[in-house]
């Protein structure tokens, strides 16, 4: 018991550091996946059902969503985004053809891509950029 | 005649006269029904003078979708108002491509179609603006002079047009041969 004291006391003397470490990481965590840039395809050479949204459900400092239907494509379809958090349509677009668009960006968005056609459609890539 | 000869002879009666049917509803109700093609997907604008402000901005030119693209240079100014600005661009593949600046979001778009696109429909990018209602830049072909939705008309310049805060989903394009009504589905989240 009385070895036990010591090490409990540099436990305690260390657990400030510990938890600066701690709230480190967790910041990184936070911040990181915000912060850095990047792109992402999410979703790929795969039939879209009418009227389904198709999400990477990931939410990033969204600047940028692409749906690419392929060559010949004359489809409507929809990019958006949605706040991460309390569901909030941050932009709304419809078009027909390939399409694109980039935001000024807002936090804790995740991206959609939708066939607005009356069937369903083969897309070559929807992709997003952060 | 023979009893055989003369159930020939009314068959080949019956079948003359279905054809001659037939040809007939396709000859009138058939024509009828088909859709007015709007044009041969021309695009006037693209030919005109260069501008200073025909250039796309640097916001369009750094998107990623910016390679569908073919020729950046041969873009044209087609719409100059304060909540939109867009431009048309010839596009890879045969396609043309509709670029748009949306000033309340900061935001801008591409969106390439095929050039025979035009010749049933516009190519569109459309908007939901601060109000809710939904706002929408199209490309037209040389022939259209007239866009309408719900009876609202468009403001129509340069095969571009804008409709703000339309009624419904369909579009109708009036040319000297007549009117073609377009749906472009709903414009509005699905949930």
């Amino acid at each position: 018991m009385t070895r036990l004291l010591p090490r409990f006391g540099r436990r305690i003397a260390w657990r400030p550091r510990w938890l600066i470490a701690v709230g480190v990481v967790v910041v990184a965590l936070f911040v990181v996946p915000v912060a850095l840039a990047g792109a992402r395809i999410y979703w790929y050479q795969t039939n879209i059902p009418s009227h389904t949204s198709e999400s990477d459900f990931i939410y990033h400092n969204h600047t940028y969503n692409q749906m690419y239907w392929g060559p010949g494509a004359t489809w409507p379809g929809y990019l958006y985004m949605l706040d991460y958090q309390d569901g909030k349509v941050h932009y709304f677009h419809s078009f027909n053809g390939n399409a694109a668009y980039s935001d000024a960006g807002t936090y804790f968005n995740t991206p959609l891509c939708e066939n607005n056609d009356g069937t369903q459609h083969f897309v070559d890539h929807c992709n997003t950029q952060w | 005649m023979t009893t055989r000869a003369k159930s020939l002879s009314v068959l080949v009666g019956v079948t003359l006269a279905l054809g001659t049917a037939l040809l007939l509803a396709a000859a009138t109700g058939g024509a009828a029904s088909k859709p007015l093609q709007l044009g041969n997907g021309n695009i006037a604008v693209l030919s005109r003078a260069t501008a200073a402000n025909d250039a796309l901005p640097a916001a369009v030119t750094a998107m990623p979708a910016a390679s569908w693209i073919s020729n950046a240079s041969a873009s044209r100014l087609v719409l100059n108002a304060p909540d939109y600005r867009a431009w048309v661009a010839p596009g890879t593949g045969g396609f043309l491509c509709l670029a748009v600046q949306v000033t309340a979001e900061g935001g801008s778009g591409i969106t390439c179609a095929p050039r025979k696109t035009l010749q049933t429909g516009p190519i569109y990018f459309s908007s939901i603006n601060a109000s809710g209602g939904v706002d929408v830049v199209g490309l037209v072909d040389d022939a259209v002079h007239s866009v309408r939705a719900a009876g609202n008309a468009a403001r129509l310049a340069n095969n571009a047009f804008v409709l703000r805060n339309m009624t419904g989903t369909s579009l109708t394009l009036g040319t000297s041969g007549g009117s073609r009504t377009v749906n472009l589905g709903s414009l509005t989240p699905d949930r």
